[in-house]
């Protein structure tokens, strides 16, 4: 009864676990007017690694490249997130952006 | 009464031993000239535990050998199953901080921003730590 009880304890432990590596927040040009009525979009590509194999990061290039697509006009300020999910013997990096549209 | 003291004194270092650690900062542009400027501060944080670590401490003081040996293999298993890159100890809510950006937007009434300071840091007590993200700025009035 104590082992299952152990083994139940580290099953719950090892569920899910993450690691915010950074968060930054960054404003452009003070624009009273973007900051009111911007449309904030939101962002997230991941990779999955498997045992630390990683050989590339074109998962940021593609949270980039889809920034601009949904922002044409720029952004007015920006949130950018970095962190990880852990897993068994592998994890998955992530990129989160949110970020404030400039209207058209 | 030794142990009493014993116990005492480990827990008092133990928790006078908690220091903060900084793991990134970024400055952003500051505009002094378009008027006065008030502070603010965002701050949110979510309690981090390093299972394998506590494990591990728990192997080093098991009174018996085979409890140390189980608490060993348990660690073991706490840390293959949660591979990857850390930055503080790890959390059960990998969604802590979305809400920066949103209370960044709302906290000045006048809609007008500058200076954002962006910090990730911890608070560690042993295995256990408060990791936090922090965003200071300044709005324009």
């Amino acid at each position: 009864m104590k082992k299952l009880f152990s083994l139940l304890m580290v099953v719950m432990l090892s569920a899910c676990t993450s690691s915010i590596h950074m968060s930054q927040v960054d404003v452009g040009t003070n624009s009273q007017q973007e900051l009111a009525s911007g449309k904030v979009i939101n962002i997230e590509k991941s990779q999955k690694i498997f045992l630390g194999f990683v050989y590339d990061s074109n998962y940021v290039d593609q949270a980039y490249k889809q920034l601009l697509q949904q922002c044409p006009n720029g952004t007015s300020m920006i949130n950018v997130e970095y962190l990880t999910n852990h897993g068994f013997l592998s994890w998955t990096d992530k990129i989160r952006i949110k970020a404030l549209c400039k209207p058209a | 009464m030794p142990i009493k003291l014993q116990s005492i004194l480990g827990l008092s270092f133990l928790l006078l031993g908690g220091c903060s650690q900084l793991h990134h900062v970024h400055i952003g542009d500051i505009d002094q000239s378009q008027g006065r400027l008030t502070p603010f501060t965002i701050e949110v944080n979510e309690l981090g535990f390093d299972a394998a670590k506590a494990a591990e401490i728990g192997a080093g003081v098991a009174k018996s050998a085979s409890t140390s040996e189980d608490l060993e293999f348990v660690a073991l298993i706490l840390a293959i199953s949660n591979f990857g890159p850390k930055t503080g100890n790890p959390v059960y809510n990998d969604a802590y901080a979305d809400q920066v950006l949103s209370e960044v937007i709302k906290v000045c009434p006048s809609k007008k921003i500058t200076g954002l300071t962006s910090v990730r840091e911890a608070t560690n007590v042993g295995p256990v730590s408060g990791e936090v993200v922090r965003i200071k700025g300044y709005c324009i009035n």
